[in-house]
């Protein structure tokens, strides 16, 4: 099961009235529950199947990346809201960033565009661009990570 | 308006109200609390700005209404009837972009309801670098500061915010009832008449402010078009057959502006979806959209009430939720 069914799966069920929805595979379990008070469908829950994920395996190598972005104080950062990520103000442009680039606090890193609503989305501090997570003109969900920006010290 | 000129603006108000009759230098002076001659000298000013003001020794300074008003801040600021939106205006007779223009003010603290007018652009633009026609003495170009103090998640809702109150100000000019396009193209029978780019400045959780440009099609005669535009675009001009005065219309646009955005803020979102989905008329018509590598085709199901998504129902069966692409309305019988 990848991204691609979960988000097939959560689409389906906002025209339902369905509130929970359990699904066991080869690879892991999918649980969907409905919030109960804003009546909205809560972030897909993702579980591995064993207790401890076999080295190597997907769940592993996120937790090490994980554990390498605190240890060496890269920051992510973030979608501020749902839309469309552009690397660049139009598509003959160049690129706001690239991996690598040296950047300041203020300056503009993308836009992500929602109902033609433009969000310039900036660097809050000095740094270097290490990683770019998403490609041009996907889509990205809020709080999604968006860039990997090693702050200078 | 810029305070420099406030003392214009308060005469050219007051004549206004007075008609056609005259005002006498002393009943001004005695309004603006400023000497005669100090009367004298806006009033020069003012005619330099291109209003015509009669004079009479023995009765005073009458406004000729019957001679066309220059298109200028002290005009629209006269004539407005708002609490705070076009309060602050900055207007200039050309301009790169008057979202750029707008963009710069906020970041530099420019109050809410602070609104740029050009009466050209040399860049005017649209979504993701696209051209916007912006020759002068035609139309209307104007950036709005609005700071809502909402989370960036939420500042989607004044795309329709603004589509609604165009197209409300739209509706009075025109002899056709507009429609709008999926999220805020302004329709005279199908053609572009208004467009609006929203841009925002923020932080993570915190909207600093957000620029509605609008851009509407006015005087400008679809000749005058390039050809590439004749097809799709159009004017009130070209709808109601006469000149609308563009000061009148950025009044009334203000004054629907400053409505939505009160009712906005006390009752949320949903009194602007129903409004919006009064003038939206693609619900069961097949639509096309293009977004960034993808093509969507399908029949419009309307609009997702929580956040204006647009929901389209494809061949396949699936139904998709639309939240960023060019929507192509296809015609009946095509």
């Amino acid at each position: 099961m990848d991204i691609k069914d979960i988000k097939a799966i959560y689409k389906f069920l906002r025209e339902t009235d369905i509130v929970e929805f359990e699904v066991e595979g080869a690879d892991g379990k999918l649980r969907l529950k409905r919030g109960t008070a804003a009546g909205a469908l809560q972030q897909p829950v993702f579980e591995a199947p064993s207790p401890a994920p076999a080295p190597g395996s997907a769940q592993e190598i996120k937790k090490e990346e994980a554990e390498k972005v605190k240890a060496e104080n890269i920051k992510v950062v973030t979608s501020p809201m749902v839309g469309t990520f552009y690397r660049s103000p139009s598509p003959e442009a160049s690129s706001f960033v690239e991996l690598g680039s040296i950047v300041k606090s203020g300056q503009t890193l993308c836009i992500i565009e929602a109902m033609k609503l433009m969000n310039e989305v900036e660097c809050e501090f000095n740094g270097k661009v290490v990683q770019i997570l998403v490609d041009n003109g996907q889509p990205v969900e809020y709080g999604e990570p968006l860039f990997h920006v090693e702050v200078s010290r | 308006m810029q305070a420099k000129e406030a003392a214009e603006v308060e005469i050219i108000r007051l004549l206004k109200a007075g008609k056609d009759s005259y005002i006498s230098g002393q009943a001004l002076s005695a309004a603006l609390g400023v000497s005669r001659t100090a009367v004298w000298k806006h009033i020069e000013k003012a005619r330099e700005m291109g209003f015509s003001i009669e004079a009479l020794p023995s009765k005073g300074y009458r406004l000729n209404t019957s001679a066309d008003a220059p298109f200028n801040g002290i005009e629209v600021s006269s004539g407005l009837e708002t609490g705070f939106i076009g309060r602050n205006i900055c207007f200039y007779p050309s301009l790169d972009s008057t979202n750029m223009k707008a963009f710069e003010l906020g970041r530099q603290g420019a109050p809410e309801g602070t609104a740029v007018i050009a009466d050209s652009q040399t860049g005017g633009k649209g979504r993701l670098g696209r051209r916007w026609e912006s020759p002068a003495g035609a139309n209307l170009y104007t950036s709005i500061i609005l700071r809502p103090g909402i989370p960036p998640r939420h500042a989607h809702n004044l795309t329709f915010l603004s589509a609604v109150a165009v197209a409300e100000t739209v509706e009075r000019f025109s002899p056709v009832r507009p429609t709008v396009k999926w999220p805020n193209d302004i329709l005279l029978d199908g053609k572009k008449v208004a467009g609006i780019l929203m841009e925002m400045d923020s932080e993570p959780d915190r909207v600093h402010f957000v620029v509605a440009g609008i851009g509407v099609n006015i005087n400008i005669k679809v000749t005058a078009f390039p050809d590439r535009l004749r097809p799709m675009a159009t004017s009130l001009y070209e709808k109601s057959g006469k000149e609308t005065n563009r000061a009148v219309f950025t009044c009334v646009l203000y004054s629907s502006l400053e409505k939505w955005y009160k009712v906005y803020r006390e009752k949320g979102f949903l009194p602007l979806m129903e409004a919006w989905k009064g003038f939206f008329a693609s619900v069961g018509k097949t639509v096309t959209v293009r977004s960034f590598d993808s093509v969507i085709e399908g029949v419009c199901l309307g609009v997702d009430d929580d956040d204006g998504a647009l929901l389209v129902k494809t061949r396949a069966g699936a139904i998709e939720r639309v939240v960023s692409g060019d929507v192509e309305i296809k015609r009946d019988g095509l």
